[in-house]
């Protein structure tokens, strides 16, 4: 597992966000050669949710929903994939979320949490 | 959960009924729709899911598969979007199956859950009713195109809410009342009229005999001289068309777009493309084959002005549909073959400045330039143009000639439509309808020449050195003279008048 302590605590923050909105955790930072998933969860209706954490200090750069592209999809589907071979989980509902994290110049912070951010 | 429905894809100008599956299951989200859909098709998955998500069903996040059975065959167009949405929205609804016994949907869907209307809705319902569906759910914009299929209910719908609220429960939808009659339809305002023509009574009595036997007409003339202001009145004269010519021409209209809320066409077509279109778009092609102007103009006219100002490629990619009245285009993914069964009027001037052999003005062209500009017709679609006449400049006094009465387009029609009634009847237990279309066999059975005829024909033939093909016209031509005069048999001066219609090559093309 990375060590990334700078990550973590965004990624803690996003965590307890989702478990204030019925989520439960199952897993923190699944790790394969493929890609990393940050947050594996499980919604109030037993679908598992695989959740992408991004933070940017402020927008000029663009939002940070906006960095999860075409690649990244693309990573995260193959490690979700052998996430449910390995736990095999087939037959499960699963769905892809997002929690994007914005730290503005004045130290706010806004968190945003994205439902079914990719579809086929 | 599964969810089927019915639908149709078009081949040409023949619809086949496709079988729309939807499938929902567990497992990662994802969306394909499999079964050789085109990009057109494959762009539905974006308005479809758009369009469930605003009409206020939720769009499933689940392993979404949808084949277009028979999987083999190529989908084109943008009518699946709504009996794909339809079958989502059944599938996570849990419908059952059953509720679409026997209804056939086609629709494109906007964004916000709105039916849009689509292309070849006629050819496809035509083809829907042969394979025995009952009912069908039609765009709403389209509706009118689907007045004339009888012994289906057609459904109107304007929205996707509607669809599947019908499924649900059927009373929710009227169908459109009975078929109407064609006969109901307005009377045509063609806008112009033979009787505006001061002169030209020669051109006005070839067009008569090129509309009673569907003859192919080159005219040429000076430039001003009404060659156009004829051309356009050629349609005039021609005979509404009958219901089954009428849903033909319908049906490529409505594959090509160009229905604009009509519901049926009843006047013969009459396109006249621009001198700078290409081959393709004559003939009709393309990597999904459309069809071309040749097509548009199948029971017409296909009117071609300044023809030597056509490409050369484009001109003789007449040839074949001028003989065997239909075109078959060969691509890659299909092979389609579209009617062209028209009659080609083309009008040129003598010359590039125009006015060789004219007696006002002089002409400025050298001899080459002169052959150059006639040689772009090539020889074998010269043959081709059944008849050939000049369109000289007026003289003043019949311009001004104000109590002269000239014939009517009515009058014309009239004489017209009897010739027409007179061929059909000779040809009643034959496939053909007009003396044009006369093969070898029927010309000897139909057109007897008596020995004065045959003399003369003999004479012409060494002297004007004619074609064999060019001589079968003559002999077709004489018999629709003769069947405009209500003859039995070609008489000898039916003949000579079909003669002066082929002598315009030796004074033009042989300089």
């Amino acid at each position: 597992m990375l060590i990334n302590s700078l990550g973590e605590k965004w990624e803690r923050m996003a965590e307890s966000h989702l478990i204030q909105k019925g989520f439960n955790i199952i897993e923190r930072n699944y790790y394969t050669k493929m890609g990393e998933i940050d947050l594996i969860m499980k919604d109030g209706s037993g679908t598992y949710v695989f959740i992408e954490v991004k933070k940017r200090k402020g927008i000029a750069y663009g939002r940070p929903l906006e960095y999860i592209n075409a690649r990244k999809m693309k990573k995260i589907i193959r490690t979700a994939e052998q996430y449910i071979a390995e736990n095999k989980l087939h037959g499960n509902d699963f769905r892809f979320d997002a929690v994007e994290i914005i730290e503005w110049s004045d130290g706010e912070i806004e968190l945003n949490h994205i439902e079914n951010i990719f579809l086929d | 959960m599964l969810a089927k429905i019915a639908t149709c894809t078009l081949n040409g100008i023949d619809g086949e009924k496709v079988e729309c599956e939807s499938d929902i299951s567990n497992g990662l989200p994802s969306f394909s729709i499999v079964g050789l859909p085109d990009a057109a098709v494959k762009e539905s998955k974006d308005r479809i899911r758009a369009a469930v998500n605003n009409s206020g069903y939720v769009f499933p996040v689940k392993r979404i598969t949808v084949n277009l059975s028979p999987a083999s065959t190529r989908k084109t167009g943008t009518h699946f979007d709504l009996p794909i949405a339809a079958g989502i929205i059944a599938a996570s609804k849990r419908i059952p199956c059953c509720k679409f016994k026997g209804v056939a949907i086609l629709g494109e869907l906007s964004l916000d859950g709105r039916v849009n209307g689509i292309n070849g809705l006629l050819p496809m319902l035509i083809a829907l009713k042969q394979l025995g569906v009952k009912k069908a759910i039609v765009p709403f914009d389209n509706a009118d195109e689907a007045k004339y299929i009888n012994e289906i209910n057609i459904f109107p719908a304007r929205h996707l809410t509607e669809v599947i609220d019908f499924i649900e429960d059927e009373d929710t939808m009227e169908a459109i009342g009975d078929t109407a009659d064609m006969d109901s339809e307005r009377p045509i305002m063609y806008g112009c009229d033979f009787g505006e023509v001061y002169g030209q009574e020669n051109a006005k009595r070839a067009m008569e005999i090129s509309a009673a036997g569907n003859h192919n007409l080159l005219m040429i003339g000076p430039p001003g001289s009404g060659k156009t202001m004829l051309a356009k009145r050629y349609p005039t004269i021609l005979p509404l068309l009958d219901e089954k010519q009428a849903l033909e021409v319908t049906k490529i209209y409505s594959i090509a777009g160009l229905m604009k809320k009509r519901a049926i066409i009843l006047e013969r077509p009459f396109r006249s493309p621009h001198h700078t279109l290409s081959s393709v778009s004559l003939t009709g092609g393309g990597n999904n084959p459309r069809p071309g102007e040749i097509s548009l103009a199948n029971h017409g006219v296909l009117y071609l002005d300044e023809l030597p100002e056509f490409s050369r490629k484009a001109l003789e990619a007449l040839r074949q549909p001028l003989e065997d009245r239909t075109v078959t285009i060969t691509r890659v993914n299909s092979t389609v073959t579209y009617p062209s069964d028209f009659v080609l009027i083309a009008s040129m001037n003598p010359c590039p400045c125009g006015y060789y052999g004219d007696s006002h003005h002089e002409c400025k062209c050298s001899i080459g330039d002169i052959r150059r500009y006639m040689g772009r017709i090539s020889g074998p679609i010269l043959d081709r143009m059944d008849m050939h006449i000049e369109v000289p400049s007026v003289a003043f006094d019949e311009l001004n000639d104000k109590n002269r009465h000239f014939r009517s387009s009515e009058e014309i029609r009239e004489s017209v439509i009897l010739a027409r009634e007179r061929q059909k009847k000779r040809f009643s237990n034959s496939k053909i309808s007009t003396n044009s279309e006369m093969d070898n066999r029927q010309i000897k059975r139909y057109c007897s020449l008596n020995d004065d005829s045959k003399l003369l024909l003999k004479e012409a033939f060494s002297k004007m050195g004619l074609s064999a093909r060019s001589y079968n016209k003559i002999i077709k031509i004489a018999r629709t003279i003769s069947d405009i005069e209500g003859k039995e048999t070609i008489e000898t001066n039916h003949l000579m008048e079909a003669l002066s219609y082929r002598n315009l090559e030796t004074k033009y093309w042989n300089i």
